[in-house]
Parts: structure tokens; C-alpha cells; sequence
């Protein structure tokens, strides 16, 4: 063997590597020649050191939560069959897996595929958060001879075929298994598509007066409800744009299902549901943003929607980038994305923000109206934030009208305080009822549910622990930032005493404990405003080691039973460290299973991600307020602190059930980013917002009744009394509920618990003039209405800024603090800002 | 919150929880302490690894007989390379990823300002490219051989063998080269 010094088998000698034979060799070379001798007497005592060097290193363990999560046995999966199935089916393929219509598998194949553990398509319904990772193919077997596993693929995918729809049909019964007014099939119910000529005759039979002419029964009324969701499931799905216009277009010509499609797609990794959804209001010549419906013009009546669900194990990343680029801004307005959109724009880039600055708003195009026989359930998220409304009120104070995706109606109505009945009894949440009609639309409903939280005394508040996460990065130098925050947190010191606990970390490139937790007893007060007082602004912004040490810091103050909160004030540049929105959001999650919540509250301007901090403080089960001005923040942090920091419930899920016999379509009003499935209402693994002591939360539907108003009319011709609607009613219904409007259903849990609590409600229908409504329900209306205007929302009827103004004027109320009247003004600045009407 | 009791899971009875259990006592550390020199960030690191565990329950009993820490090494490497890659946005997967990474040991140029020897290591490791670094690590912290170490990167024997000899070799010029300059 010809061996020198820079021969591998040298050190493969020493780390002794070598089979007997070539080890026999080079020992035999090195007989011969001392340097070789001497070079691997030197590598021999290199390795050594190495080694002890290496073995010095400190083996770091994982987190406790972690530890016990590997511990104990895995959840049971709930379409275990299917997953054994995708198992073996995936055992025979080296990368994309087989096309299943309706049941979309693709990956984008890696150039290295080997180095990558065979990924399984996730199959399943999504796991619970968190647990289970991807089922694994065994990595070492690689497969050869491709031709006889073509067979095999194909065969297993049609067994796979099989197997998908029947779980997703038992889930699709699931959902519908439990209604009130509807049974779930309908006996002689033509399946799947309905033909639109027949509907289309039923709608010459006589029209009532209030309805528009173009009526088109919601045909599916007499299909089965499974089975349309089922044969919708089964649509492949887009693989870009165009496509998905195609696909839109296509089912728009049927007038029977026209409506607003929404497509749900599921990033594994992410263990998240991505809600990929297009607004589609049918049009004569189909989907195109120039034909967008503008005030006047109306969806056709009964528009339907349907939710087919697309598995799709394909990396996030390249799917959001090609849907993201150039095409996107054509479908703008009409694409409502789930609130996990903000990943995509992590990745695709600012492609969709409006302003020149680095502001970025998730788009959210408005709710559609929905018919109760398709989608019988309204299902969604509470949340408490605010945000929006300060957002707004800046923009406009600044003279300029807001972008729509930062209006968000729910933020808006609940910023504001309402005499609502207290909570008392058994839960922590009470919620009332009120109807009156729809002051924008003539026929229409307007249904305002109105959740109170229990208050909590100051003196009753737990002992709190809060470390202050401030970001002193250079961007938070100006007086609407930095200094704002610790004016804001000095209001906040004077709210707590020696029960309380205060830790400050800073972070701007690393991060650092500017104050260990400290007793904010008198003299511990003063030493953190002094702390406060030091604090300069600095440059870069590393968000996520600072989170972690301040997480670090109210882990080990923890308080049992106590309020334990990181309040990060920022203005929400994130320039260094995680990036990746998902990675952080993981974090926050963690931390937030461990009892330390998260509170986000944004400042300043410009350089505000919205989106981002939204969703942290949704993550980390706490609330997001934008603090714009020493006001605001003694709204936020003074005489609204308990509800910032003590949470009362949490993972708060609303689900409506509509009654067919009453109502013909309702549409929610904002909540855009916060729908839920159906069927995550009663899973409490699912999250969703918190609430905290003394909230309050409003919501809003506009129905369109299914029975015309008729009271104060003259008696109809052609018709005799209790004229039903031309459509053929449902015929489906449960009996005994004729008189029913809804069905309210709440859950929460308790801020320990894990496991979700019902409060159930049917409402009976209610005739009342606009003007009869109690002051609160009309000012409610007058905020939405100016939701409705700033966003140019489709469904603003024949609503005008006088309308808005007048409105609010009467609903004045007391307004105590005058937060009305600022509204009021803020009214008639975005009525001056929009040309006045 | 319940607030969490390591042994709350007590003695488990059955076979596949106790092999879980004893694969975290003997991996855990190593196995973080790996997948940290990958991505610089603890949490990270550990997150990776918890998920390597939760993919262990997954495996059919026996599936992993025998190439145990291989597995477990080869899993935290590509979902740790997996997290950078998103992190970073780029698609095509390569070594060269792991070059961005400012290398959180100090500068050689600080260790040969010290007299310990520890921190002389330290450096020269820091040192080196992160292919040569990944490697040295598998091997000499990780005691794994070349054909484990050639799995789980999924580079060749030979490959591997190159790499690690020239690490040996640079490192042992400079260890020299230090020796030299530090009075006896």
C-alpha cells in the first residue's frame, strides 16, 4: 500500500476503522517509514484530545413538558386504519405518492430524497398540537425495481381511494349528526348534483314583494347533505390559479351550488389548517375583479357554500409561492385566507401589502351569506382584541383611509364598552340574544349576541407575575414608541402592589435581563421605574432569544393560580434571529401549555406587523391591544388591566345553528380569521381565543329571513295568510322548533382546565324596528356599518356615511369615557376622507 | 396548569414505553447537544429532538433494532436541516446551508490568546468547515463509526473517511503549531 501523510486510511487506522486486511498493511507501512510513524503517533494524540474536549461538552437534556410528552404513550390516531394503509402505500414509493381525486397527496420530490426520511402524506384527520409528527416510512428500504411497485401503487391508491372518502364521509355525518332543526338525510333525496332546471321552474311561482326577481332556490334543499358535501370533497384540488378559476367557473354555472368556495389545505409540519378560500359571488359572465359587485348589485339569493377538504402533504413554501406572485392581486378582495396566511407571507414575501412601508395585513375578504340547509352551522373563534380599532383611528387621525384588510368588524364593535347582563351562576361567560331589523338592508335581520365575561375586583385579582418583554431595538426610538411604553408601563406599576412580581428583558440584537422579577412593593416599584428610565433604544431586533429569556424569567417566578404573563411591547419588526413565523409560533405555543401567557401590545407606526403580533398573542392564549397614544394605553393597561391579565376563560368557540324554517341565508360579520370547522367546536384540542375578566365580546349575523315580513302590508292577492317563501322549504325539519331562529352554542374551558364546557341556548324569532333596538344594539350597528364602508364590503346594502352617522349619534348612550364620540368623529373624518356621502 | 411531575409516568409495564424511556435516558442529551451544533438555537435543537422521540413511538417494535442511534442521529439531522431550510427559504437542500451559520464557538484568533487548552480545542473546531465539524463531532463525540456516520449524512464511507482525516490533520498542524508557541 502506498501511503503519505495525507492518506485517509491513516486516521481511519488510529480511529481504528480498518478491517483486518488493509489494517495489516498500514501498520505494515508504518514499519517502514518513522515519519508515517510520527504522523500518526501526532493524529492519535489529536483524536485524544479531541475526544476529552468533546466529551467535556455539556449533554443539554430537553424541557420538561417535552420529556413527559415523549413519555407517555402516543394519542390514539383516529383513522389508524388509513394510516397503515398510506404506510404501505408509501413503503412502495420512492417520492410522490399516488393521485387520489379529492384527496390530494403531491410533494414536491427533494433533489436529495434519500437524505430525507420517507415522508407520509398525512392521511389522517390532523392530530391533536403538537404530538404527533408525521407517520415514517422505514427509512433504510430502498425500493429498486420501480415497475413491480407501480402495480402495486395503483392498487393500493384505489384501496386508499376507498378508505379516504369513507372516513371523510363518516366525519362529514359526524358533523350533521347532532342538528336541531335538520335531520341529516332527506328520504328520497336525489343524490349529489341536483339538475338546474327544475329549480329554476319553481322559482316563476309567485314572488313576495320583498324578495329580489332573481330568485334561485337553494336546491340542494332536497339533496342529502352528506352526499353534496361529499361529491365536493371528491373535486380535485387547483394546482394554480387559473385552474382554481376554472374549477370556480365551472361550478358557478350551476346555479344550484353558485356561491363562495372554500378550500382548506393542511400543512402537516405546521400541524395547522392553512384556509385557502375565494370569494365568489356569481356573476353573469363569471369570476373576474372587474365585474366585482358594487353597491347596488346583490349576490343572487341562496348562495351556498360548500367546503370540500383537501389533504395536502406538500411543502408549504412552494405551494404558497405559487399561488402568491402575480396572479394573486387579480383575485384581490376576493380571497379570504385563513388566519395562517400570515406564513405564507413569511415566505412568498410582502407580495400582497398595500402601503409602501412594511406594514402587512392578512387579506380577508367578507363573509358570504350562507344557506342553514348546506351549511347549517356558523362555527368560529372569540377573541377579545382590539387592535384593529386603534389601527384604524391612527390612519384616520392621519388623514388617510385605512387599507380594508385592516378593518376588522369584530375588533372594531368590540372596542367598545356595552351594558350587557353580568355573568352570574355556574359560568364564567353569560350571553343574550337581541333582534331587530337590518337598518342597512330592507328584509334583513340583524342578530347581536352579546357575551359578558365575569368581572374581577381589583382587590380580588390573583397575584401577579410579569416579566415586561420590551424590544429596544432602533426602530422604537421615536416618542410613539419606547417612550410611550414605559409611560404606559409606569401606569401599569402604580396598578400593582407587593403581591406582585416585575421582570424586565430587553432585546435588540441579544437580549438582556435589565431587571431580575422584583416584589412591587414601594421600593420595588421605584427601582423598576428606575430600570424603565434607563432603557435606550438600540439597533437590530432579535424577538425569539428574548422571549425565551423572559419566559425563562416567569417560569421560575411561576405563581400557581396566578396571573403569569410576558407583556411584549413592540412595534413588531422581527429583523434577527427565527424569522419563520411557524418556528416562533411553536415557541409561544409551548410556553403557553405551561401556564405563562403571552400578551402582545404593538406600538408605533410604519413599521407595524400587524398580522404577526395578532397571532403571537393568539398563540400564546393572551390579547393583542395597539397602543397608539398615553390614552390607549390607560384604557389598555389601566382601567382595563384585569382583562388584560387575568384570563376568566379560555379557548372560547361559538357555533350558531340556523333553523331553515326561519331562515333562508345569515352572514357573520367579521370573525373572518377566526372560523373554525365545524366539527372543531367540540374538539378541545382545537384553540381559540381567550377572554378575559370583565370582556366583553359582540357578534353580529345578518339573516335573511325565510319568511317574509309581511305585518302591516296589505293582505296579498294571489296568495292566502302565511304566504311561505316561492322556494320549496326544507323538508328536512326537525319538528317542534318552528318558532326558533338558532341555536346558540358556547364553549369554554377554565383557565386550568383541559377540558371544554357547553352552554347552550335556543333563540325564538323577534319582530322589532330598528329603531325599537336597545341604544347599545344600535351603536353596534353603526360601528359595523363603518367597518362595512372602510372596507367597501359587498354587503354594505344601501348603506351611506349619514346612515352611519346618524345612527351612532342616536346610540350615544352615556359614554362615560367618550370613546363614542371619538367615534363619531372618526366617522366623519373617513366620510370626508371618502369624498362625503 | 398542571404543573408537571417528571416520574409522573412511574414504571411503566409495557415493553415499548420502557424502551422509549431508556432510548431518552442514553440519547437525549447527546442527541440535543448534536442537533444544537446544527441550528445554534437551543429551543430549536430541542424541539427537533423531541420529535426524533415521538417518531420513535411510531417505529414498528424491532424496526430499529441495532442501528438505534443511527436512526435517531439521521432523524434529527434532516428535520434539523428541514427547520434551517425554512428558516431560510431555500429549496434545494445542501451542506452549504449549514455554512451561514456564524459558528457560536469563539474566533481562533481568541484562543491563541489563552493559555487553556479547552478553549484551544474549542477554537480550532471552530475552525473548521461544518461539513469536517458535523463529522468530528459524530465521531468523536458521538463514538459512532464511519459507516453509521456515512448513513446518517449520506455521504460516502470513503467521504466520510477524507473528511475526518483532514480534520485530524489540520487540527493536529495547529495543536503543533500552538504547542510551539506556548512556552513549556
Amino acid at each position: 500500500m502506498k501511503l503519505s501523510p495525507d492518506s485517509p486510511e491513516l486516521t481511519a487506522y488510529v480511529l481504528g476503522e480498518l478491517p483486518p486486511g488493509q489494517r495489516a498493511a498500514v501498520e505494515a507501512a508504518l514499519a517502514e517509514s518513522p515519519e508515517l510513524a510520527a504522523e500518526v503517533r501526532q493524529l492519535s494524540l489529536a483524536a485524544e484530545m479531541v475526544r476529552e474536549h468533546l466529551a467535556a461538552e455539556p449533554a443539554v437534556r430537553l424541557g420538561t413538558g417535552q420529556r413527559l410528552a415523549v413519555l407517555r404513550p402516543p394519542e390514539a390516531v383516529p383513522e389508524a386504519r388509513m394510516s397503515l394503509i398510506a404506510k404501505l402505500a408509501g413503503f412502495f414509493v420512492r417520492s410522490s405518492s399516488a393521485r387520489s381525486p379529492g384527496f390530494s397527496r403531491q410533494r414536491v420530490s427533494q433533489p436529495d430524497e434519500r437524505k430525507n426520511l420517507q415522508r407520509m402524506p398525512d392521511a389522517a384527520a390532523q392530530p391533536p398540537e403538537g404530538g404527533t409528527p408525521n407517520r415514517e416510512a422505514p427509512h433504510r428500504r430502498r425500493v429498486r425495481a420501480p415497475w413491480i411497485w407501480g402495480t402495486a401503487t395503483a392498487a393500493l391508491a384505489a384501496l386508499a381511494l376507498t378508505l379516504t372518502l369513507w372516513p371523510q364521509r363518516r366525519a362529514i355525518e359526524e358533523d350533521f349528526a347532532t342538528l336541531r332543526y335538520q335531520h341529516q338525510r332527506t328520504a328520497g333525496a336525489p343524490a349529489g348534483a341536483v339538475k338546474s332546471e327544475e329549480p329554476l321552474s319553481r322559482s316563476q311561482a309567485p314572488v313576495e314583494a320583498p324578495q329580489s326577481p332573481a330568485v334561485t332556490p337553494p336546491a340542494p334543499a332536497t339533496a342529502n347533505l352528506v352526499e353534496e358535501r361529499l361529491s365536493l370533497a371528491k373535486t380535485p384540488p387547483p394546482q394554480s390559479v387559473p385552474q382554481l378559476q376554472t374549477l370556480l367557473e365551472s361550478r358557478s354555472s350551476n346555479k344550484a351550488s353558485t356561491g363562495t368556495a372554500y378550500f382548506y389545505r393542511m400543512d402537516p409540519d405546521l400541524g395547522r389548517r392553512y384556509g385557502l378560500g375565494l370569494g365568489l359571488l356569481p356573476q353573469a359572465d363569471g369570476l373576474s375583479a372587474a365585474n366585482a359587485p358594487t353597491q347596488g348589485e346583490e349576490p343572487a339569493s341562496g348562495p351556498v357554500t360548500w367546503t370540500p377538504e383537501l389533504k395536502d402533504a406538500s411543502r408549504l413554501s412552494d405551494q404558497a409561492v405559487s399561488l402568491n406572485e402575480a396572479e394573486l392581486p387579480a383575485l384581490r378582495g376576493r380571497l379570504m385566507l385563513g388566519r395562517e396566511f400570515q406564513m405564507f407571507r413569511g415566505i412568498g414575501g410582502d407580495a400582497l401589502a398595500e402601503s409602501p412601508g412594511t406594514e402587512s395585513y392578512a387579506p380577508i375578504a367578507d363573509n358570504p351569506f350562507k344557506s342553514p340547509t348546506i351549511a347549517p352551522l356558523s362555527t368560529f373563534g372569540l377573541d377579545v382584541d382590539t387592535a384593529s380599532y386603534a389601527n384604524v383611528r391612527r390612519f384616520l387621525r392621519e388623514g388617510s383611509l385605512p387599507p380594508p384588510d385592516a378593518v376588522r368588524l369584530e375588533e372594531l364593535i368590540n372596542y367598545f364598552r356595552y351594558d350587557y347582563p353580568p355573568a352570574r351562576g355556574d359560568h364564567p361567560l353569560a350571553a343574550a340574544v337581541e333582534i331587530a331589523e337590518c337598518p342597512w338592508k330592507e328584509g334583513h335581520k340583524l342578530v347581536r349576541v352579546a357575551v359578558q365575561a365575569r368581572s374581577v375586583d381589583r382587590a380580588e385579582r390573583p397575584r401577579a407575575n410579569l416579566v415586561f418583554l420590551l424590544d429596544v431595538s432602533g426602530s422604537m426610538e421615536p416618542e410613539n414608541k419606547l417612550p410611550l411604553v414605559k409611560r404606559s408601563l409606569r401606569l401599569l406599576l402604580d396598578r400593582l402592589t407587593e403581591r406582585d412580581s416585575v421582570g424586565i428583558v430587553t432585546y435588540a440584537g441579544e437580549s438582556r435581563v435589565a431587571l431580575e422579577p422584583t416584589a412591587a412593593s414601594e421600593s420595588g416599584r421605584r427601582r423598576i421605574a428606575e430600570i424603565l428610565e434607563t432603557l435606550r433604544a438600540g439597533s437590530g431586533t432579535a424577538g425569539s432569544a428574548g422571549i425565551q429569556a423572559a419566559y425563562a424569567l416567569a417560569t421560575n417566578q411561576f405563581i400557581p393560580g396566578g396571573v403569569n404573563r410576558v407583556l411584549l411591547c413592540t412595534d413588531g419588526d422581527f429583523n434577527i434571529g427565527i424569522t419563520d413565523p411557524a418556528e416562533l409560533h411553536r415557541l409561544i405555543e409551548e410556553r403557553a401549555k405551561s401556564g405563562v401567557f403571552l400578551s402582545v401590545l404593538g406600538y408605533g407606526m410604519g413599521n407595524t406587523k400587524d398580522s404577526t403580533m395578532e397571532l403571537l398573542a393568539d398563540r400564546g392564549n393572551g390579547n393583542y391591544a395597539y397602543v397608539d397614544s398615553f390614552a390607549e394605553a390607560r384604557k389598555v393597561l389601566g382601567e382595563q388591566l384585569e382583562g388584560t391579565l387575568v384570563t376568566v376563560a379560555k379557548d372560547v368557540k361559538v357555533q350558531v345553528e340556523f333553523n331553515p324554517a326561519r331562515v333562508r341565508s345569515y352572514r357573520l360579520l367579521g370573525y373572518e380569521n377566526r372560523a373554525l370547522r365545524d366539527r372543531d367546536f367540540n374538539d378541545d384540542t382545537k384553540d381559540a381565543g381567550e377572554v378575559g375578566a370583565g370582556h366583553q365580546v359582540t357578534v353580529l349575523y345578518e339573516i335573511e329571513p325565510a319568511v317574509p315580513n309581511l305585518a302591516g302590508t296589505d293582505p296579498l292577492r294571489y296568495q292566502g295568510q302565511g304566504a311561505e317563501t316561492s322556494d320549496t322549504p326544507p323538508t328536512n325539519l326537525k319538528r317542534g322548533h318552528e318558532d326558533e331562529l338558532l341555536l346558540l352554542k358556547i364553549r369554554y374551558k377554565t383557565p386550568e382546565g383541559s377540558q371544554s364546557r357547553l352552554m347552550e341556548q335556543p333563540v325564538k324569532e323577534v319582530i322589532r324596528d330598528f329603531d325599537q333596538a336597545s341604544a347599545d344594539f344600535r351603536f353596534s350597528a353603526a360601528v359595523a356599518g363603518y367597518g362595512m364602508l372602510l372596507r367597501q364590503s359587498p354587503h354594505r346594502g344601501d348603506l351611506t356615511w349619514d346612515r352611519v352617522l346618524r345612527i351612532a349619534e342616536q346610540g350615544l348612550g352615556k359614554d362615560r369615557e367618550g370613546y363614542r364620540a371619538e367615534f363619531v368623529d372618526l366617522a366623519r373624518k373617513a366620510q370626508t376622507l371618502s369624498g362625503g356621502q | 396548569m398542571e404543573p408537571e411531575d417528571l416520574n409522573a409516568c412511574g414504571e411503566s409495564p409495557d415493553p415499548r414505553a420502557r424502551f422509549l424511556r431508556d432510548a431518552l435516558d442514553q440519547y437525549e442529551g447527546p442527541l440535543v447537544r448534536y442537533t444544537l451544533a446544527l441550528t445554534g438555537d437551543l429551543e430549536t435543537a430541542r424541539d427537533v429532538v423531541q420529535d426524533a422521540f415521538l417518531r420513535l413511538w411510531e417505529q414498528p417494535a424491532g424496526a430499529v433494532d441495532g442501528h438505534l442511534a443511527q436512526w435517531l442521529f439521521t432523524v434529527c439531522r434532516n428535520r434539523a436541516l428541514d427547520v434551517q431550510r425554512k428558516a431560510r427559504r431555500m429549496s434545494p437542500l445542501t451542506d452549504l446551508a449549514l455554512d451561514h451559520r456564524p459558528a457560536p464557538e469563539p474566533s481562533p484568533a481568541d484562543a491563541v490568546a489563552t493559555r487553556d487548552a479547552a478553549h484551544q480545542v474549542e477554537a480550532l473546531l471552530a475552525g473548521l468547515p461544518p461539513n469536517q465539524r458535523e463529522v468530528v463531532r459524530l465521531k468523536f463525540q458521538n463514538q459512532l463509526s464511519y459507516q453509521e456516520i456515512a448513513e446518517i449524512t449520506s455521504l460516502s464511507v470513503g467521504n466520510v473517511g477524507f473528511l475526518l482525516h483532514t480534520a485530524l490533520r489540520t487540527l493536529r498542524k495547529r495543536l503543533e503549531h500552538l504547542e510551539r508557541e506556548t512556552p513549556a
